[in-house]
């Protein structure tokens, strides 16, 4: 039995195929006997399938549902209250730290002109006469 | 109606609304579960869920519609939860019995049992299609709209996982 076939028979259990779709399912069906007990044994898992599916929760389910909501508000409103008052708090003082660094970086960029992160963070770049001292090169090669 | 007078604060039109559409959701929590603790605290989650969006709720969609995809999130969220718990302590799954040992009773109840293991056994993105289509009875349009997930992926994904259900439960169907 063909991949392609079986799928096809599948699919026609849940969406309509095409004519040309059709045509292929019913001529494979006409050929193969072992592929014509493929429909019924689908339709039974599919039955046994949907047989399984009558679930209850456990006894006064609603119940439950209704006292969580009951309390669950005040909670809530508690929890939120603190955040909010945290978030309230420290806004103005993330704002200002977010601003200081922006002007510390872009003084730093323009002070440097290096547009690296180097330049950014105010690192210098270092030249070869800082390195070395020229007296004490001098006074050694003496 | 129900959402109509919950929403002026009648909290016993709410009540109502959770016992008419309790079956619906626990099809889909447990569908998706398994029959577990953690099923009914999920179903608890999705009516107060429900509740708190009242205000959000357009009536777009059906409540049941409404109800089932937030069932389907919270399931699939505790699947995540399982996932990362079976990892972090290496233990096998309670549910791991291989389906092809149990007993193949015709009894409804063992029926009930040795499917819904076979769907435990199922990835979620199969359980998903399989539950919503098979066993909550939605189209399958709506199951595509429900998981916003394209049609031809519900339709390939429910063709692999029927296919794999028939193998799980092949002692049990006598093929």
């Amino acid at each position: 039995m063909s991949k392609k076939i079986i799928d096809l028979l599948y699919r026609s259990f849940d969406a309509t195929l095409t004519d040309d779709e059709q045509l292929q399912l019913k001529k494979a069906l006409s050929q193969s006997s072992d592929l014509q007990k493929l429909p019924k044994q689908i339709q039974s898992l599919r039955q046994t399938i949907a047989k399984a599916g009558s679930f209850t929760f456990k006894p006064f389910f609603a119940e439950r549902v209704m006292s969580k909501i009951n309390v669950a508000p005040s909670r809530i409103t508690d929890v939120e209250t603190y955040f909010d008052s945290l978030f309230a708090t420290f806004k103005p003082v993330a704002i200002a730290v977010v601003i200081i660094l922006f002007s510390l970086l872009t003084f730093n960029l323009t002070q440097t002109r290096n547009f690296t992160l180097a330049g950014a963070l105010g690192e210098k770049k270092v030249i070869l006469e800082e390195m070395v001292d020229p007296f004490f090169t001098l006074t050694m090669e003496r | 109606m129900l959402i109509k007078r919950t929403r002026a604060g009648d909290d016993s039109a709410f009540k109502m609304l959770v016992q008419r559409y309790e079956p619906r959701v626990a099809a889909t929590i447990i569908g998706m579960l398994g029959q577990c603790p953690e099923a009914d605290d999920v179903g608890q989650e999705t009516f107060i869920r429900f509740y708190k969006r009242l205000h959000q709720f357009r009536g777009e969609a059906s409540v049941a519609t409404y109800l089932t995809r937030i069932a389907m999130n919270l399931s699939l969220n505790e699947i995540k939860r399982r996932q990362r718990r079976l990892l972090f302590f290496q233990r096998q799954s309670e549910t791991g019995t291989d389906i092809a040992k149990v007993d193949n009773s015709p009894a409804n109840n063992e029926n009930r049992e040795l499917v819904q293991r076979a769907l435990q056994k199922l990835a979620p993105k199969f359980r998903t299609v399989l539950v919503l289509r098979l066993i909550d009875g939605y189209s399958t349009n709506e199951t595509a709209k429900i998981l916003e997930l394209p049609i031809g992926t519900v339709l390939s994904r429910l063709t692999r996982a029927q296919q794999k259900m028939k193998k799980l439960l092949k002692a049990y169907m006598g093929d």
